[in-house]
C-alpha cells in the first residue's frame, strides 16, 4: 500500500468507486463470516480453500486464515492418498506464487510456503530454488526471498559451493548487491574452513575475496556494500583471547591485567586467581572502575598477601 | 520551494483524526490489525501536542481498546491466548463480559496489537486498571520460542526481531518481565548481529534498519545495552547507522531513502547518543519533501500518497530533530516523553499500592 502515485479523480469516478467498494465490502464480510463458521464446524474441504484463498489474495496479512489453511492441509494429510495429496499441495504452491507476485513482501505468505514445503509428501526443492532466482531477478534486495532461499538451501542440503557461485554471478551483474555480499560472509566459513587460521577461513580464499572486493570498489568507490565487506574481511584477523601483560603491586595490593581482546569479567564470566596455590577472590573492574567490556582489568584484593 | 518546506502542523493533526474515523480502501489488508493503525494516529496526535482534539472521543477510544482485550475464560484454559486482538474481525463481542462468556475458539491476542493497545492506553492517559496483567504476561510467555525470539500469535506464525521489540515494550509497560526469558532474548539479538555490526530479523539474516532499531530499543528497555555489546561492537553499529543517511535515511546500503527510516535509524542514533552526528538539515529536508500539502500526512517517497505508518514516522523523525510544535519522543519506547512520564507515574502508583 506504500508508494502509490497520486491520481486525481473526478466526482463521477468517485461515485462509481464508492459503489464498487460497497459491493466488495459485502462480499468480503460474507466470506470472512463463512470462513470462521467452517473452521468452527471443522469443514476442512475445498470450498474452505477457495474462500480463504479469495480473501488472502487481497489480504495476505490475515494470519488466522493461513492457520486455517494449515489445518485443512494437515487434515488432508490424514485422509487423502499420496498422489492426490501431493497434487493439492502443488496447487497450493501455485496459489502462493500468485499471491507473491502481487505482494512479494508478505511475511505470512512466505511463512506458509515453508509450511507447505516441509509438509507435502514429494517436495520439489529444485523448483523452489528456481523460484527464488526468479523473484531475485525482479528485486534483488527482497530480503524475504533471500531468507526463504536460505531455508530452501538448509532444508534440501544445497551445496554451499553452489550458493557461493550464485552470489558470485549476482555480484558480477551488479557490484552493489549488498545482499549477496552479506550471504558470502555467511558461506565462506562453511565452505573454506580453517581451524588454524584465526578467522576460521583459509588464507588464500580470503586473499581472493580481497581481490574481488577491490575490483568492486575500484569500479564504484561510492558504493558502501563493498566497503562494508572489505572492512569485514580485514577484521578476520582477530586475535585469540590471551593475557597480554600482568602487573602486580604489593604496595597497593592490586593486580592489573591487560588482554588481547575486550572482555567482560563478571560473576558469570569469572577469572580464577591463584596465588601460592590458594584461590584469591576479588572484584574486577575496568580502567573506568566499571563492570563493562574492556581489555584492561584491575582487582583490589585485600587478602592477597595473607597467605604468603 | 519555500512553501514546500513549511511544516503543516494542523493538517497532520487532521490527517490522523481522519484515520481514526475512516480509511481508504487500500488499507483493507490491515483490517485484522486495526489497533496498530489506531496507535499511529493516537501517538501521532500526541507527538503533535494536540491530544485536546480527542477530548470528546477519548473515553470511547479507551473503551474500544479495552474491548479488544482477550480475557481468560472461567477455567482459564485460554490463558496462553490472552493479550489484545487487532480488531473484532473474527466476530468477537464488543462487550468484554459477553465476549468472555461467548468465547470464539480461535480468538487470541496478537503481539503487535497487544503492544500498540498498551501504548495507546498510556498515551490516552488511562490508568491501566482494567488490564489483566497476569493474563497478558502468560500470553506473552507462550509466544517466546526456544531461540529467544517471539511469534505473533499462539497458533504459530513467523518469529523475528519485530516481535522481540513488541514483547519488550509489553514487559516494560507492565513493569513485569515475567513474560519473557530475558537471557534467551538477549542471546537471540546477539546471534542476529551481522558482519557489518548491525542487526537482522534473525540469525544469519541481512542487517536492516528496522530490526536494528527493534533490537537496540529492546536492549535499552531491558537495561542490557551496555552489558551486551563491547565498545568495539557498539562503534561498528554506530558506523553502520550513521552511514544510512544520504538525504533522509535508508534501511540498507544501496537502497533508496524512505521517510520511516528517519525514525528507525534516527531513534537508534538517538539511543546510541550520536544523533547529532547526522545532518539535520538534509534529514528534515527529505521528510518535508514527502509531506502531503493537500491532505496532510507523509509518504514513503516524494510525490506518492501518504499513509498512516509513514505519516507517524515522519512526525517522529521531525520530533527527533526538535521541530517546533512537536513534543519530544522516548526513542526506545516509541511514544512521547510526556506519555512515558505518565507511565512512570502509573508504575509509582502500582508500587505504592502493592
Amino acid at each position: 500500500m506504500h508508494g502509490r502515485l497520486k491520481v486525481r479523480t473526478t466526482a463521477e469516478q468517485q461515485e462509481a468507486k464508492r459503489k464498487e467498494r460497497e459491493k466488495k465490502q459485502k462480499i468480503y464480510t460474507a466470506a470472512t463470516q463463512r470462513t470462521f463458521q467452517k473452521r468452527e464446524n471443522k469443514e476442512y474441504d475445498e470450498e474452505a480453500l477457495k474462500i480463504t484463498g479469495e480473501i488472502l489474495s487481497v489480504n495476505p496479512d490475515f494470519y488466522s486464515l493461513w492457520n486455517f489453511r494449515k489445518e485443512i492441509f494437515l487434515h488432508f494429510k490424514d485422509v487423502k492418498p499420496t498422489e492426490e495429496l501431493n497434487k493439492l499441495f502443488e496447487e497450493e504452491l501455485y496459489f502462493l506464487e500468485s499471491c507473491l507476485k502481487v505482494n512479494p513482501k508478505s511475511y505470512g505468505t512466505w511463512h506458509h510456503r515453508c509450511f507447505v514445503m516441509t509438509t507435502m509428501p514429494i517436495p520439489d526443492w529444485t523448483r523452489e530454488l528456481q523460484l527464488c532466482n526468479k523473484f531475485l531477478e525482479y528485486d534483488e534486495r527482497n530480503f524475504h526471498c533471500w531468507d526463504y532461499r536460505r531455508f530452501v538451501v538448509k532444508t534440501s542440503n544445497v551445496p554451499a559451493k553452489d550458493e557461493f557461485d550464485f552470489t558470485t554471478a549476482k555480484i558480477a551483474s551488479n557490484f552493489s548487491n549488498y545482499s549477496s555480499w552479506h550471504y558470502r560472509s555467511k558461506l565462506l566459513p562453511q565452505l573454506y574452513p580453517d581451524s588454524h587460521h584465526s578467522s576460521g577461513v583459509q588464507e588464500d580464499i580470503l586473499l581472493q575475496e580481497f581481490e574481488t572486493v577491490q575490483n568492486a570498489f575500484f569500479t564504484d568507490p561510492n558504493d558502501q556494500s563493498s566497503w562494508f565487506y572489505h572492512r569485514w574481511l580485514l577484521g578476520r584477523g582477530c586475535r585469540k583471547l590471551d593475557i597480554d601483560s600482568v602487573y602486580i603491586s604489593r604496595h597497593k595490593s592490586c593486580i592489573l591485567v591487560t588482554f588481547t581482546k575486550t572482555l567482560l569479567i563478571s560473576r558469570e564470566n569469572s577469572i580464577n586467581l591463584v596465588i601460592n596455590g590458594k584461590d584469591v577472590e576479588g572484584e574486577w573492574l575496568n580502567q573506568k572502575q566499571q563492570a563493562k567490556y574492556s581489555t584492561f582489568w584491575i582487582s583490589f584484593c585485600n587478602n592477597f598477601w595473607c597467605s604468603s | 520551494m519555500e512553501e514546500q518546506m513549511k511544516f503543516l502542523h494542523d493538517k497532520h493533526v487532521k490527517f490522523f483524526q481522519r484515520i481514526l474515523q475512516i480509511l481508504p480502501s487500500r488499507y483493507a489488508t490491515l483490517d485484522s490489525n486495526r489497533m496498530t493503525i489506531a496507535f499511529f494516529a493516537l501517538s501521532g496526535i500526541d507527538v503533535l501536542d494536540s491530544l485536546n482534539v480527542l477530548d470528546k472521543d477519548r473515553d470511547n477510544i479507551i473503551e474500544w481498546i479495552y474491548s479488544l482485550q482477550v480475557l481468560p475464560n472461567q477455567t482459564e484454559s485460554n490463558l496462553h491466548r490472552c493479550g489484545f486482538r487487532g480488531s473484532p474481525a473474527i466476530g468477537s463481542f464488543y462487550d468484554t463480559e459477553k465476549a468472555q462468556k461467548n468465547s470464539i475458539k480461535y480468538d487470541c491476542g496478537h503481539i503487535a496489537d497487544t503492544y500498540t493497545a498498551l501504548s495507546s492506553l498510556v498515551i490516552l492517559g488511562d490508568d491501566l486498571s482494567k488490564l489483566n496483567k497476569r493474563a497478558i504476561s502468560a500470553g506473552l510467555r507462550a509466544l517466546q520460542q526456544k531461540d529467544g525470539s517471539f511469534c505473533a500469535v499462539p497458533e504459530g506464525s513467523e518469529n523475528d526481531m519485530r516481535f522481540v521489540f513488541c514483547a519488550s515494550c509489553i514487559c516494560y509497560i507492565l513493569n513485569d518481565w515475567s513474560g519473557m526469558d530475558i537471557d534467551r532474548a538477549v542471546e537471540y539479538i546477539k546471534k542476529s548481529v551481522t558482519y557489518e555490526g548491525a542487526i537482522g530479523q534473525g540469525p544469519g539474516l541481512e542487517a536492516h534498519g528496522g530490526p536494528t532499531f527493534c533490537a537496540i530499543a529492546s536492549l535499552t528497555l531491558m537495561g542490557k545495552l551496555q552489558s551486551t555489546f563491547t565498545q568495539k561492537e557498539l562503534k561498528r553499529l554506530k558506523r553502520w547507522c550513521i552511514f544510512r543517511q544520504s538525504s533522509g535515511f535508508n534501511g540498507r546500503p544501496n537502497k533508496v531513502v524512505d521517510t520511516c527510516y528517519s525514525f528507525w535509524v534516527g531513534a537508534t542514533l538517538k539511543i546510541l547518543e550520536i544523533f547529532e552526528l547526522s545532518d539535520a538539515e538534509f534529514n528534515r529536508g527529505y521528510i518535508l519533501e514527502t509531506q502531503s500539502d493537500i491532505t496532510g500526512g507523509f509518504a514513503k517517497w516524494p510525490q506518492t500518497s501518504p499513509d498512516a505508518l509513514h505519516a507517524y514516522f515522519g512526525i517522529c523523525g521531525l520530533s527527533l530533530l526538535g521541530e517546533p510544535g512537536l513534543i519530544k519522543l522516548h526513542p526506545a519506547l516509541n511514544i512521547s516523553q510526556r506519555a512515558s512520564d505518565h507511565l512512570q507515574y502509573i508504575h509509582q502508583q502500582w508500587k505504592q499500592n502493592s
